[in-house]
């Protein structure tokens, strides 16, 4: 902070120094509103000020410079004037035409947004950082038509969104192609504040550029750079409170205890002689000991999710200087960000959890053995970001770049039972809230051992969370980029050449420690321990992954130009070059290499007619040779109607386009292998031979065979859009319809003669799917003026694929098959109610041959009527996981320094698969509320869930995969809000700064949705319990700018 | 200035074309199929697999006793899928979804009778690699000699996938090399006789001499010898004139004669006996099992030492170990052993399940532990019995306490009661697949199939007589006793007891086909209620008679229009 105080005393003195003029002046706005804080700079100096309250400005001249002031807002239209001889002046800026000059970044370079003829959108820096999240890709959720998100997690460092940009249409990875400056490289962790734009680019011609890797779409982050001016510096500090969406109460202990019983009664067992599922105590008693506590430790009443959850942190501070003259302009910025995670590890905080608090007070041998730890398990996510853009014109026509940038990321938690494996949700501590019943042990014992019990010795969240040691992932990303701009005006007039090498090291390392203790199983009858899980003694471990290097070249020329007026012509021929290996580690030996050839060329007529014509000609070393290369075509044509002489000039419709593209693009991302040209032997079996036991041999098999002709997925895709604005420009309305054809996806056959004994095929390119949809933004923007300002936006996308061919098993039935489905469809057998009678089993289609059905059991739909419900009787049921309508509303207003925006956010046509821990009864003993409601003989006719058994496997008919058990997934969320207030200009005067705002925000604030129990988003992991839940943020801020 | 031009476009253009060469250097650091077959070690490898398949095992129960049954449950044995065993009625074993599907009926064409490891697919992944195992081991750089005997021990393996196979399934898919997963106007299921006289063939062959060695010492100890493909040959042809294989035309004299050749030339050149135990031989029963290296081995899965309570057996009270009962023997099983001195304690069952006692053999309900056949205490932990090692100390079994105690009854066949499996000895446990004792009950029961005399009754008595004499039984069978169908009751009776829980009565009582009678009664298991012995109905079983062969994946059915499934599925 001193530093920046000593720059900005250096540049204040460094003006005083000269022979100086004074000039004084008032700066309007076309309705002659003055205007605040407009920028004044005198031309190619650093010597400026800024607009006070009054419009009015004082500025010293230096006069061994040009006399010329540049008077810059944004908004407005920047103006020069030269004041040569004069002391005041009266200046009128222009309101700028929204969108005129707007450029926006395309593939290997920026376009006027009114020429763009491809289907391309944007967000601005602004949207981006208005989210209280880490990860920028969740502030793109809902801003963008056609942008499918999804997050899956809320794991501190880890809750990013899936993003799918206009639905998929392979079975292999669909995630887009993402560039940070033009270069490859995750955006995932990148700081929101360091963004200047987001592009998002979705046909073929948008992506053609991207040839071999541009059918999933791309998204491309600029980053922001320094203008010539004076420096600025903006700072932020935010601190949130997380909690998490959605976690549901087990029910309590002595209401799961008569549901224990009614199970173990259901399946024809005496409960008070056989064991039911986990041994719990049933009888009338017990109930009375749960239901009053009078014996926590032989009956507890645990409530996990109150015991160990609390409300999470998050903190989040930048900086960033830019700013720059004639030679240099520079954007500098450090960011850090900080989350705590929602599981109480703490012991001292967890022993005045009421429950641990009851066992302490009941024996001292607990309160002695319940000590801290000594280290931290807690989950916690930090982030450190620093990025420096510089470029520096070495003359007037070579100008030259530097960026690099550095990222490093630490993530903590808990260890896991099985050691220190780097399968973060793997401990389950979210599968041991949801699967074991409030009664199924004490948190500890009597004698102040740990306790568990048989079954589920895993899972007492206080050893997990507090007592099984630590693990620490630290990562580094370290992305430098050098580029170079020649304009070779002198050669030709709009000739240029530039070229950029990039260089990217991503290196990681772990450190952590494990231990635990013993664990018991307490049984009362005869005041003995069972032991259960051994105790491990703490040791240390640590470890690193192999780096992985990346390496960018890229050397472009370009064109553009004017001829006789009316025909702009522009284009661009670039080659580049990439490599990613990572010696020691994946690709050791052989990196992957990508090469391509890439050209452009647009050409419009008068602003009317608009064509481009793009080609992507690539290679990718993982095919065999001679099917390295291939050429990715695209073309689009655009037509503004507006700008034809037989268009009056109008004030209710001021904008319209028409464009239309089609080509082709391709994938080469087809899951996790690389080379699969070549067939592969693996270890198979051990044995070992020999009188005495020798050490055991690894045997070696045949692996996957190869397939020569492997190649890459081709996208035929096509897009019909129309951009129009009216009243002012301040409605707008935009359209996109596509459709396009992924043909050639890699796909493992699935008819084959299993007698030949191959156990993994080589993938052929087989696979054909369909892709069609269309996409709707309307917004509104009120004329910009000084008081009151408001927008609102609403955007609707749809996004439908079907798959066409995927080579399937022969199945006996055409409605098994999941060709003509959609990609992620889930299969599975049809409700048909619950059995209410013998009677009604004994005259219904048999189930599965099964001889033990009774009353209250699930009853599913014999769909070809051969008597028998079997796997033959499965057909598609709900949707896929992935939403197939996404929508969003966003609106705002500023008034006199206050401003409001808010974000809805929705998804629907999905399902979500509600199974195993977080949908079944009792499948560890757990039940929850919408049990209640299961199948009785008193309660048939109103039952919504199957009667009791002894345990819920997916081995067990009830739980089959079912129409049943799926949800549907549509959502609508308040997915952010902003409240703001500027503190006015006349307040801070007299201080550095230029402006302060200060700012409430919240994500993921509400939402409606069915699914309830858990977050509509959710990943299907969640239903084994390696899940951790997403949260909302309410988060407080502070912006200054100097 | 278009020459500057043309200079830089040939510059991008040449940078962009003409560097193919930098996308060639593309061998990999993974394994080939060339790689493999240019390496002694790794040729030797391959063959390495190939005995790890002669269970049906993978990664994650590679070594274990279970089979075929979930990965998920790694305990559970094949013979709980018989009126032997009983683990799917104990705790949690509904995660057996083989075993209960086999129990409860409900296997179906659709519904494959495996989640795991389909025998089906298992086996022919074996073959598979056998075969490619055989197309290449001739261009590997081993000696000719050992490329010979390598090639003959793949070739046994491979027969012996084959022979599984036909128990599970009866007429098979035969390639002898490599074949084209896509072959489906090709590749069809050949006659159950076809299936049978390829097997007997290559079994046959292997046999000749020259072909693979007596005995195999020291650290190549466990590999094929001549006597397991004799032995093998044996095991089919019984199988094949059983009455479940009967159309394949084979008789039982050819199985006799087979068996009857394996008994000759092992006992002519001293191979294989039965194994008595030089230090406690009223214990040779159970010692055999924790002895490694043995003459009554012909063919076993070798395991590592280890103390495998926990991943084996289910543990019971004593142990206080946590593991589900999922292998637990049932009364039926307990039923069938004889009495101490040779005499049936229980010559059948009422309608009711209850027993129907022999009086002259003086067994008591209330006190049925007492003067049983020895090998009973050496399989079968019952209620009174002491354990010896336990916790370092020994340990008395009680079902009367509340516990989950399954059937009442737990399996320690296989576990060594020289060591303390709770605290960790370690002790020798093979899975055994092929024996000298089943020989000589193959033999018998085939001799007294092929011919209805008093002749053959002998020959067969006087096998069993070696087995019983072994176990520790007083006094021996008489032939006079028994009619042809008497003593075919009394083999397979023996037979049951003998080899429990070594993976045979599954198969037994399909190719018997007596499984629609056995395997439509429930389990029946013991507790002590009021201080009496009362015996406990554990589950309620369903057979069907298609299930006497499994059914094929489904998938396979309906891909390749010659592969038929099994009739009833």
């Amino acid at each position: 902070m001193r530093n920046i105080v000593l720059i900005l005393v250096f540049i204040c003195c460094s003006t005083v120094l000269f022979s100086q003029t004074r000039v004084n002046g008032v700066v309007k706005d076309e309705t002659g509103g003055v205007l605040i804080g407009v920028t004044v700079m005198q031309k190619n100096t650093l010597n400026g000020t800024v607009t006070d309250l009054d419009g009015h400005f004082e500025l010293k001249l230096d006069n061994t410079k040009e006399p010329v002031l540049q008077l810059s807002m944004i908004g407005f239209v920047t103006a020069e004037v030269n004041v040569e001889g004069k002391a005041n002046i009266d200046v009128i800026l222009k309101e700028e035409t929204i969108g005129l000059e707007e450029v926006v970044v395309i593939g290997y370079g920026t376009q006027k947004k009114v020429s763009v003829t491809g289907a391309i959108s944007n967000v601005t820096s602004e949207e981006i950082t208005n989210t209280p999240v880490s990860s920028v890709t969740n502030s793109l959720a809902g801003r963008i038509p056609g942008l499918v998100t999804r997050q899956v997690s809320g794991r501190p460092g880890d809750d990013g969104s899936q993003l799918f940009i206009r639905g998929t249409a392979t079975f292999n990875n669909s995630e887009p192609l993402t560039l940070v400056d033009g270069v490859e490289r995750a955006f995932n962790q990148i700081n929101a504040e360091d963004i200047e734009s987001v592009s998002v680019l979705k046909d073929a011609s948008a992506t053609a550029v991207y040839g071999v890797r541009g059918a999933n779409g791309v998204i491309l982050i600029t980053t922001k750079r320094g203008s010539v001016g004076k420096s600025k510096i903006g700072f932020t500090a935010e601190y949130g409170i997380t909690n998490y969406n959605r976690l549901t109460k087990a029910l309590d202990a002595e209401t799961t205890s008569l549901f224990q019983r009614e199970g173990t009664v259901n399946m024809g067992l005496d409960p008070s002689k056989m064991s039911n599922t986990s041994n719990f105590p049933v009888s009338e008693y017990d109930n009375y000991l749960y239901r009053t506590q009078l014996s926590p430790f032989t009956h507890p009443d645990n409530d996990f999710v109150e015991t160990f959850t609390k409300p999470g942190t998050q903190q989040k501070y930048n900086i960033n200087i830019s700013g720059g003259n004639n030679v240099t302009k520079y954007f500098v910025s450090v960011g850090y960000f900080t989350q705590q995670g929602m599981f109480e590890s703490r012991v001292s905080e967890l022993r005045k959890r009421p429950i641990i608090k009851n066992l302490l007070d009941l024996s001292p041998q607990v309160d002695a053995a319940l000590k801290d730890q000594g280290y931290d398990a807690s989950y916690y996510y930090n982030r450190l970001t620093a990025r420096s853009n510089i470029d520096i014109s070495l003359t007037d026509d070579l100008k030259v770049g530097v960026n690099i940038s550095y990222l490093h990321r630490k993530q903590n938690r808990p260890a896991t039972y099985d050691g220190l494996g780097s399968n973060a949700e793997g401990l389950r501590l979210f599968a041991s809230f949801y699967r074991n019943a409030p009664q199924a042990f004490p948190l500890m014992n009597p004698n102040g051992s740990f306790a568990a019990a048989i079954g589920v010795w895993r899972q007492n969240p206080l050893v997990t969370i507090a007592h099984t040691g630590f693990r620490s992932d630290y990562d580094n990303q370290l992305e430098t980029t050098l580029n170079f701009e020649y304009d070779l005006r002198k050669i030709f007039k709009g000739l240029s050449l530039d070229g950029r090498y990039a260089f990217d090291v991503n290196w990681s390392n772990w450190r952590g420690m494990q231990q635990r203790p013993y664990l018991y199983s307490y049984n009362p009858k005869d005041n003995s321990y069972l032991q259960g899980l051994v105790g491990v003694l703490p040791f240390q471990d640590s470890g690193n992954a192999a780096a992985i290097y990346d390496q960018y070249m890229e050397l472009a020329l370009r064109y553009s130009g004017v001829i006789g007026d009316v025909h702009n012509l522009s284009g661009v021929l670039l080659t580049n070059f990439t490599s990613t290996s990572s010696p020691g580690g994946q690709y050791s030996y052989v990196p992957h290499v990508y090469q391509a050839l890439i050209g452009r060329v647009n050409y419009d007529y008068d602003n009317k007619y608009l064509a481009e014509i793009n080609m992507g000609y690539n290679g990718s070393n993982r095919f065999a040779k001679g099917r390295r290369y291939h050429l990715f075509p695209a073309m689009s044509l655009g037509w503004v109607i507006t700008n034809e002489n037989f268009m009056p000039q109008s004030d209710i419709l001021n904008f319209v386009k028409l464009r239309t593209s089609l080509g082709q693009v391709g994938n080469d991302r087809l899951g996790g292998f690389s080379y699969y040209y070549k067939s592969t032997y693996v270890n198979g079996e051990s044995y070992s031979f020999g009188e005495t036991p020798n050490p055991n041999v690894v045997g070696l098999r045949e692996g996957r065979m190869a397939n020569e002709n492997i190649t890459w997925e081709t996208a035929t895709k096509y897009n019909v859009g129309i951009d129009t604005r009216w009243f002012d420009s301040k409605l707008s309305f935009s359209a996109d319809v596509f459709k396009e054809q992924r043909k050639d996806i890699l796909t493992e056959p699935a008819r084959y003669i299993i007698a030949s004994g191959v156990t993994s095929l080589a993938p052929e390119n087989l696979g054909e799917v369909t892709n069609s949809g269309y996409e709707l933004e309307l917004g509104w923007q009120s004329n910009r003026k000084k008081d009151f300002n408001y927008f609102a936006k609403i955007t609707y996308s749809y996004a439908k694929n079907k798959i066409i061919e995927m080579s399937e098993a022969r199945k006996p039935f055409d409605y098994m098959y999941l060709t003509g489905q959609s990609v992620g469809q889930f299969m599975g057998y049809n409700f048909d109610g619950f059995f209410n009678s013998y009677e009604e089993i004994a005259a219904s289609p048999q189930q599965f041959g099964l001889s033990n059905l009774a009353p209250g059991d699930i009853k599913y739909k014999d769909i070809n009527r051969d008597g028998i419900v079997d796997q033959n009787d499965q057909t598609p049921i709900g949707y896929s996981n992935l939403p197939e309508r996404t929508y969003s509303l966003s609106a705002g207003f500023d008034y006199k320094g206050f401003d409001l925006s808010l974000l809805f956010q929705g998804a629907s046509h999905s399902s979500v698969y509600m199974a195993g821990d977080v949908g079944w009864d009792n499948s560890w003993g757990n039940y929850f509320e919408e049990h209640l409601y299961r199948w009785t003989p008193e309660t048939a006719s109103t039952a919504t869930y199957p009667r009791f058994l002894q345990k819920s496997d997916g081995n067990n008919q009830n739980y089959y995969l079912s129409d049943f058990w799926l949800r549907d997934g549509k959502y609508l969320r308040l997915k952010n809000i902003q409240i703001g207030y500027n503190i006015p200009k006349r307040a801070i005067t007299r201080t550095p700064m230029n402006s302060v705002y200060f700012y409430v925000n919240a994500y993921n604030l509400f939402t409606w949705d069915k699914v309830k129990r858990i977050d509509p988003e959710s990943n299907p992991d969640r239903n084994v319990g390696q899940f951790y839940p997403q949260q909302n943020i309410i988060n407080f801020g502070l912006k200054i700018n100097f | 200035m278009i020459k500057k031009i043309f200079y830089i476009l040939s510059l991008i253009l040449a940078i962009g074309c003409s560097n193919e060469g930098m996308l060639d250097d593309t061998d990999l650091d993974e394994l080939t199929l060339e790689k493999v077959f240019n390496d002694p070690e790794n040729t030797r490898r391959a063959l390495y697999d190939l005995y790890g398949r002669m269970r049906e095992v993978d990664n994650s129960n590679s070594g274990s006793f279970s089979r075929l049954m979930s990965m998920s449950v790694q305990v559970a044995m094949l013979d709980n899928a018989t009126d032997d065993g009983a683990g799917n009625t104990t705790r949690n074993a509904g995660l057996v979804p083989g075993i209960q599907r086999y129990i409860t009926g409900a296997i179906t064409g659709p519904t494959n009778p495996v989640v795991g490891t389909h025998p089906w697919t298992f086996y022919y992944t074996a073959i598979r690699n056998a075969n490619i195992f055989l197309a290449n081991v001739g261009k590997s750089p081993l000696t000719d000699s050992e490329k010979t005997i390598s090639a003959n021990q793949a070739r046994f393996l491979r027969a012996y996938y084959y022979h599984e196979l036909f128990r599970w399934f009866g007429p098979l898919v035969i390639s002898t090399e490599p074949s084209n997963p896509f072959a489906f106007e090709d590749t069809k299921r050949e006659s159950l006789t076809n299936t049978v006289e390829f097997i007997v063939n290559e079994f046959d062959t292997l046999s000749m001499e020259g072909m693979l060695p007596d005995k195999w010492e020291g650290s190549d100890y466990g590999r094929a010898t001549r006597t397991a493909a004799m032995a093998y040959k044996a095991r089919t042809l019984l199988y094949a004139a059983s009455p479940l294989f009967e159309s394949s035309g084979v008789q039982w004299k050819e199985a006799a004669d087979a068996a009857m050749d394996v008994i000759n030339y092992s006992e002519s050149r001293g191979l294989h006996s039965l194994y008595i135990d030089p230090v406690e031989p009223e214990k040779s029963y159970t010692r055999y099992f924790n002895e490694r290296s043995n003459p009554e081995n012909i063919l076993v899965y070798l395991r590592a030492p280890d103390n495998d309570l926990y991943n084996l057996f289910p543990a019971f009270n004593p142990w206080n170990v946590n593991k589900e009962l999922t292998t637990v023997p049932t009364q039926w099983l307990v039923d069938s052993y004889d009495m101490a001195d040779g005499s049936e304690p229980i010559i059948g069952h009422n309608s009711d399940y209850s027993p129907i006692i022999n009086p002259a053999s003086g067994y008591d309900e209330q006190n049925p532990y007492k003067n049983r056949d020895p090998r009973f205490y050496q399989t079968i932990l019952h209620h009174g019995m002491t354990w010896p090692k336990v916790n370092n100390k020994p340990a008395k079994a009680d079902i009367t306490t509340p516990n989950n105690w399954g059937s009442g009854y737990f399996l320690v066949k296989y576990l060594d009661d020289r060591i303390d499996h709770r605290t960790g000895g370690v002790t020798s446990m093979n899975f055994i697949m092929m024996r000298y004792a089943e020989v000589l009950l193959n033999y018998a029961e085939a001799v007294n199939e092929a011919s209805d005399n008093n002749d053959a009754r002998i020959k067969a008595v006087e096998q069993l007589n070696r087995i019983r004499e072994r176990a520790g039984i007083i006094n021996p069978l008489k032939a006079s006793d028994f009619t042809q169908s008497t003593l075919r009751e009394r083999i397979r009776k023996e037979r049951r007891v003998e080899l429990c829980f070594e993976e045979h009565r599954f198969f037994d009582i399909r190719r018997w086909k007596i499984a629609n009678q056995v395997m439509n009664r429930p389990a029946i298991g013991i507790a002590v209620e009021n201080g009496k012995f009362t015996r406990k109905v554990l589950d309620k079983r369903n057979y069907n008679e298609r299930m006497n062969l499994s059914p094929l994946p489904n998938n396979e059915v309906n891909n390749s229009p010659l592969i038929f499934q099994n009739p009833g599925y």
